[in-house]
């Protein structure tokens, strides 16, 4: 492994394990391209934050596939992301593209990719839309893993079953509200 | 089995607590029974993708948290900040004084009669002789607000309220309703009801929501708010099935109101009976419509899919009379709030000749405010 190739291992390792320093550093330094380049095509800076904090997630989910492997710089295949999300975007409010001419140049972006990140930003804003306590039950339960035992003594039900009925309820909520948040 | 034990014991499994013969059972199942298999994979679907939604915002946050720390400026030294303090309670007693003394000015004794008829529809319904006093507290809060110009600071405290997660309640009385008026996560309601809140729950049953949203409006002449939840929240809205009617309802003209005066939603019909409201102020109009607390803010609809305004008070001397915003008075607020972008072009207007079918799709953007 020459000395490159072994340096980008140890930077996706550490963006994997979503090392503070490191992703503020990559942060600090790609942020402003993206904003740039989003506020020159008709974005918001609060548009720039979403984009970029979400092609950001899609990194780290990247470096957490063991067969993923970056074929140019971090910051280059970052701002590609983000790019394409924006493109997404700017497609979905069917702005005038013709301002947006050199659109397919950067494929980092898989429909795979962009349905996941739909779906998870959808998930996540049910979880919190259920309001307490279910989100704490659902967060223990399929998140941390949590026994149905551990959640009855956090959350103070008299016993395990009570618990377990309460999430099933919990369950059955969320189910409702991410198939009508996803109709 | 039924679908909750279904569930436990799915769960069971999936965390490798099953053992013996309830493991050889599920298995013996599971290899069966096409159906059944079909029901755990569907769960255990569900199961990651509730994983992956929490992770995807954990990892936001994290990264929301670095945008904080190398974006946004550092706050004020605190020494500022006792004077700021003084200059907007300063500019507080003078619009005490700007809003009180024309009042006892111009109101003979009259109408200061009249105006204990004037009742606002929440909870509390000592309210009522309180109204102007209640009009100068939110013009102090908004010089507050204004004067003292660490906006950065109230909107990131704000924010994250609105990440918070809340309390979701099945019986407690409402205060009143809130309604979606664009699914960009703007709502509105009556003034009164949100008070000196910066931060307003609100719930709803039927897309069992229960979410924290921002005080972004407070009008200085009506009895009107507007509230905005988190952008991710507002992804979670469809499209709002009607919009707000270009020209004021003429006389005679139903309507019909959905309401939290219970904590279940009630449907109330009437009739516009008055181009003015209270005191014939052009602003409002009335209806004979019975209203009861709880349907302050409530949408006032007409029969195309049209939002003919709000409810904001009713009369306690008169039956039935009921008092509601204009609905040009609030395309004027809208059009004229800049700092936000309280997008309508998604909204579109639902039209039916049954009123249920108006309803049922109507329903899901009425909520309750607590």
């Amino acid at each position: 492994m020459d000395k490159q190739t072994q340096i980008s291992a140890d930077i996706l390792e550490k963006i994997k394990a979503q090392d503070h320093k490191t992703l503020s550093t990559i942060y600090k330094e790609v942020y402003p391209m993206v904003q740039s380049h989003i506020l020159k095509n008709s974005g918001s800076e609060d548009d720039a934050q979403d984009i970029f904090q979400d092609a950001f997630y899609l990194l780290i989910k990247k470096c957490q596939s063991s067969d993923f492997q970056l074929t140019s710089k971090v910051s280059t295949f970052l701002f590609g992301i983000a790019r394409n999300l924006w493109l997404k975007k700017l497609n979905h409010k069917t702005v005038d593209l013709a301002a947006y001419s050199e659109e397919q140049k950067f494929n980092e972006l898989t429909e795979d990719d962009s349905h996941m990140l739909v779906a998870n930003k959808r998930m996540k804003a049910c979880i919190e839309a259920l309001g307490e306590p279910c989100k704490t039950i659902i967060v223990e339960f399929y998140f941390l893993q949590t026994s149905m035992k551990e959640i009855a003594e956090k959350l103070h039900y008299t016993n395990a079953n009570n618990a377990k009925n309460q999430k099933y309820k919990c369950f059955n909520r969320l189910k409702k509200l991410f198939k009508s948040a996803s109709e | 089995m039924n679908e909750e034990e279904k569930i436990a014991l799915f769960d069971a499994y999936l965390k490798g607590e099953l053992s013996g013969d309830h493991l050889h059972d599920l298995e013996k199942l599971l290899d069966k029974s096409e159906e059944f298999r079909a029901e755990f994979e569907a769960y255990q679907l569900f199961a990651n993708q509730i994983k992956s939604g929490e992770e995807y915002g954990r990892i936001n946050k994290k990264l929301r948290k670095i945008h904080h720390e190398l974006y946004t400026q550092k706050k004020k030294p605190l020494l500022l900040r006792p004077v700021f303090l003084t200059i907007a309670s300063a500019a507080a007693i003078i619009t005490l004084l700007v809003t009180v003394v024309p009042n006892l000015l111009n109101t003979g004794s009259e109408n200061a009669v009249a105006a204990n008829d004037y009742q606002e529809l929440n909870g509390d319904a000592e309210a009522a002789e309180e109204a102007t006093e209640i009009y100068v507290e939110y013009d102090s809060i908004e010089n507050n607000k204004d004067s003292s110009d660490n906006m950065g600071e109230y909107e990131s405290e704000a924010i994250d309220a609105l990440d918070q997660s809340i309390a979701y309640s099945q019986q407690k009385e409402p205060k009143g309703t809130c309604f979606l008026i664009s699914n960009a996560g703007y709502f509105i309601t009556a003034k009164h009801l949100v008070k000196k809140r910066k931060i307003v729950r609100i719930q709803q049953k039927e897309l069992d929501m229960a979410i924290n949203t921002e005080v972004i409006y407070r009008d200085s002449v009506l009895d009107f708010a507007i509230l905005r939840c988190s952008k991710s929240k507002s992804e979670l809205f469809g499209r709002v099935p009607y919009r707000i009617m270009k020209n004021d309802p003429s006389l005679g003209e139903d309507v019909f109101t959905l309401g939290f005066p219970k904590p279940e939603v009630v449907y109330t019909k009437g009739t516009v009976s008055s181009e003015n409201g209270f005191r014939s102020d052009s602003l409002t109009y009335e209806i004979s419509m019975p209203a009861n607390k709880g349907n302050s803010g409530a949408p006032l609809f007409g029969d195309r899919g049209n939002l003919a305004g709000f409810i904001v008070a009713n009369n306690s001397k008169k039956q039935s009379v009921t008092y509601v915003v204009k609905p040009s008075y609030i395309h004027q607020i809208i059009s004229d709030i800049d700092d936000y972008n309280i997008d309508l072009s998604n909204n579109y207007s639902k039209t039916s000749s049954k009123r249920a079918t108006l309803i049922e799709a109507f329903r899901p953007f009425v909520f309750e405010v607590h």
